[in-house]
C-alpha cells in the first residue's frame, strides 16, 4: 500500500512520456530530450546537494569527466560507444572521489566553493594540457552518436531519466535515504548515532557522480560535440541548481520536474529574448518560486493534488 | 581490579591558551552512576566530547574496558556501547520523534541500510520507555517542550544500544514534573544496570540518581566521593561561590 501510490505516479509518469511524441511536434521532442538531460543532472545534484547539505558548485566538472572521456576515447581510438561510455562513468567515479575529498573537512560555503574551483580548474586544464587530445578551447566534434532522430533519441534519453529516477527512488526510500538527510540535519549527531558519516556521504557522492556521468557521457554522443565553454560554464550549473531547487530538492521527482518547467520555460522566453537576459527572467521565477513554496513544484503539486482529492490526503510517502 | 568501564587517564584539551580540561583523570565502573558536577565553564562538556571522541585531546588517553580508545572515533565508539547527549538538545530538526530515534537503531552499513528492513516494534519500545505517547512519536522537535527534547535526546542515545550514557546538563530547563518523570526513567535505567555519568547543576535533583560525585573546576578534579561529603569540602564551597 505505502509502495502502491507512489509506484503507480511512476507508471502513469512513464506512460505519459512515452505517449507525448505522438501528440508533439519534432521541436517539442527536441526540447524534450534536453529537459531529460538536465533532469539527469539535476536528479545527480541532489543526491549530494539536495539530500546530503554538501551544496555542489562544480557538478559540470563530474559531467564533464565522462563526458571529454567517452568524446576523447571515440574521436581518436575509435573505442565502441559500449566501451567509452561505462569508461567515461568510471571515470566520473574517480573524479567523484576527489570531490569528495573536501567532504571529508568542510562544508557550507567552503566546499561549494572548492567544488567551483574544481570546475574552473577543469575548464583551463581541457584548454591547455594536450589541446590535441581535448580539443583545446574549440573542443571536439564529429564524435558519433549512438541513435540518430528526435524520436529515439527521446526515448533513450527518457528511458536514462526514468531508469535513474525510479532507481534513485528505491535506494533513497530506504534507510539511507533518512541516513542522508540526518547528515545534512546534524552531522555530529549522526555520528553520535553510530553511524560513519565518511562512509554515507561517500556513498552519497559515489551515486550522484555515476548518475552525472552517465548523463554526461550520453548527453556528449547526443550533442556530437563538446566544448569547455559551454560545459564548464556559470550559466550551465545554475540551470541545473535552479531545476532542483525549483522542482524541489531532496525529492526525486522534483528535480526532474523542475528540469522540464525550466527548460520550456527558457525555451519559450527565447524568442523574446534571445539573449542571456532570458537567465535574469527565469532567476526572478524561480525565486518567486523559492519564496512561495521552498520546497519547490514538487511541494505546489501535491498541496494541488491533495485539494483535489481531500479525502486522500497522503503526500508524505510520495515519489 | 577489574579496570573501569570508562576512563580519562591524564587527560589535557586546550583551546588557544585556555586550558579547558587540565590533567584530568576520571572513571565509572560497570553499573556504577557517577555525577559530574562543577562550575559553568569547568570543562565537563569537554570531557565528554573527548570521551565521545568528538575532540582530540592535547595529551592523556582514553579507556573503555581497558582498551585504549583514544583514536577511536566517535561512531565506533557507539559500537562499542558509550553514548551520549548533549546539553543543548541536537534533535533531526526535520524528522519525527519516532523517525529521529529510528535513526538511532540504524547499523553502520550503507549495504544493510539498503537491504534490510527496520525492526519492527523495537523503536516504538524506546518510545515508549521515555514515557512518550503515540502523539508525540509523530511530532516534530520543534513542537517539543524542552522537557521532551531531553527525554528524545535520552531516547536516541538508547536506541544505540549503550551500555555507558553520558547525560549532560539531563534536567536544565525542565520544569519540576519533567525533573520527576526524567528521574523515574534515570532510575529505571540504573536498576537494569546501566552504567553512566551525569553532568546537572541542580545538586538537589542529581543527589539521589548518583552512587560517587566528582566535581571540577577548571579542568581538573577538586573533589570526589559520596555527595554529602563531597558538598561540605570547602574547595568545592569555594569554587561554586568564586563563580556566583
Ligand atoms: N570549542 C571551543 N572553543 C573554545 N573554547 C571552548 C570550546 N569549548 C569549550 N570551550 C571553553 O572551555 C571551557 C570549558 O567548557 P565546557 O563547555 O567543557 O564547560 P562546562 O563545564 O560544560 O560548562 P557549563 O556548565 O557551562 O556547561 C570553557 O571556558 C569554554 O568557554
Ligand atoms: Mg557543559
Amino acid at each position: 500500500m505505502q509502495l502502491a501510490r507512489p509506484l503507480l505516479g511512476w507508471l502513469a509518469f512513464g506512460v505519459v512520456m512515452c505517449l507525448l511524441p505522438a501528440f508533439v511536434s519534432t521541436g517539442t521532442v527536441r526540447i524534450l530530450i534536453f529537459a531529460n538531460f538536465l533532469a539527469i543532472f539535476a536528479m545527480s545534484w541532489d543526491v549530494i546537494s539536495g539530500r546530503t547539505g554538501y551544496i555542489s558548485f562544480g557538478h559540470p566538472f563530474l559531467i564533464g569527466i565522462a563526458a571529454y572521456t567517452t568524446a576523447m576515447l571515440t574521436y581518436h581510438l575509435d573505442t565502441p560507444l559500449w566501451l567509452s561510455i561505462p569508461a567515461g562513468v568510471l571515470a566520473t567515479l574517480v573524479g567523484g572521489t576527489l570531490f569528495f575529498l573536501p567532504a571529508l573537512r568542510i562544508r557550507g560555503t567552503y566546499f561549494a566553493l572548492v567544488t567551483l574551483a574544481f570546475m574552473e580548474l577543469m575548464y583551463q586544464l581541457t584548454q591547455v594540457i594536450a589541446p590535441k587530445i581535448t580539443g583545446g578551447t574549440r573542443g571536439l566534434s564529429g564524435i558519433p552518436s549512438l541513435v540518430s532522430g528526435a524520436i529515439p533519441n527521446y526515448y533513450l534519453t527518457f528511458g536514462l531519466t526514468f531508469a535513474i529516477g525510479l532507481g534513485l527512488w528505491f535506494i533513497l526510500r530506504t534507510r539511507v535515504g533518512a541516513a542522508l538527510a540526518a547528515l545534512r540535519m546534524d552531522e555530529g549527531a549522526v555520528a553520535a548515532s553510530g553511524l560513519s558519516t565518511i562512509r554515507l556521504k561517500l556513498f552519497a557522492f559515489m551515486t550522484s557522480a555515476a548518475v552525472a556521468g552517465v548523463g554526461g557521457a550520453f548527453y556528449v554522443h547526443y550533442l556530437g560535440s563538446i566544448a569547455p565553454r559551454g560545459l564548464f560554464d556559470i550559466n550551465f550549473l545554475f540551470t541545473i541548481l535552479v531545476a532542483a531547487l525549483l522542482g524541489g530538492s531532496a525529492t526525486v521527482a522534483g528535480p526532474i520536474l523542475g528540469a522540464y518547467f525550466l527548460t520550456f520555460l527558457l525555451e519559450y522566453l527565447r524568442p523574446f529574448l534571445p539573449g542571456p537576459e532570458r537567465y535574469v527572467i527565469y532567476g526572478t521565477i524561480a525565486l518567486v518560486v523559492y519564496v512561495l513554496e521552498p520546497r519547490g513544484l514538487h511541494a505546489i503539486a501535491h498541496a494541488a493534488v491533495r485539494r483535489l482529492r481531500p479525502s486522500r490526503a497522503s503526500a508524505a510517502a510520495s515519489p | 581490579m577489574t579496570s573501569p568501564l570508562l576512563e580519562l587517564r591524564e587527560v589535557t584539551k586546550r583551546f588557544g591558551g585556555l586550558v579547558a580540561v587540565d590533567r584530568l583523570s576520571v572513571h565509572v565502573d560497570e553499573g556504577e552512576s557517577l555525577g559530574l558536577i562543577g562550575p559553568n565553564g569547568a570543562g565537563k562538556t569537554t570531557a565528554f566530547g573527548i570521551l565521545m571522541g568528538e575532540q582530540r585531546p592535547d595529551s592523556g588517553r582514553v579507556f573503555f574496558r581497558g582498551e585504549d580508545v583514544t583514536r577511536v572515533p566517535t561512531h565506533r565508539r557507539v559500537a562499542r556501547g558509550i553514548a551520549r547527549t548533549y546539553q543543548i538538545p541536537r534533535p533531526f530538526g526535520e524528522m519525527t520523534v519516532l523517525d529521529n530515534i529510528r535513526v538511532g537503531m540504524m547499523p553502520d552499513s550503507v549495504r544493510r541500510l539498503l537491504t534490510e528492513r527496520p525492526p519492527e516494534g523495537a523503536d516504538r519500545e524506546i518510545v515508549r520507555n521515555v514515557g512518550f505517547g503515540e502523539r508525540e512519536a509523530a511530532m516534530y522537535p520543534g513542537q517539543l517542550s524542552m522537557g521532551e527534547l531531553r527525554k528524545l535526546e535520552l531516547a536516541r542515545t538508547l536506541a544505540t544500544g549503550p551500555e555507558v550514557l553520558l547525560l549532560d546538563e539531563v534536567f536544565a530547563g525542565l520544569t519540576r514534573g519533567e525533573i520527576a518523570q526524567l528521574s523515574e526513567l534515570l532510575c529505571e535505567e540504573r536498576r537494569r544496570g546501566m552504567t553512566s555519568i551525569l553532568v546537572s547543576h541542580d545538586l538537589r535533583s542529581l543527589s539521589p540518581l548518583v552512587d560517587r560525585v566528582v566535581v571540577m573546576s577548571f579542568g581538573a578534579v577538586i573533589a570526589e566521593g559520596g555527595f554529602d561529603e563531597v558538598l561540605g569540602n570547602p574547595l568545592v564551597q569555594e569554587a561554586y561561590l568564586g563563580q556566583a
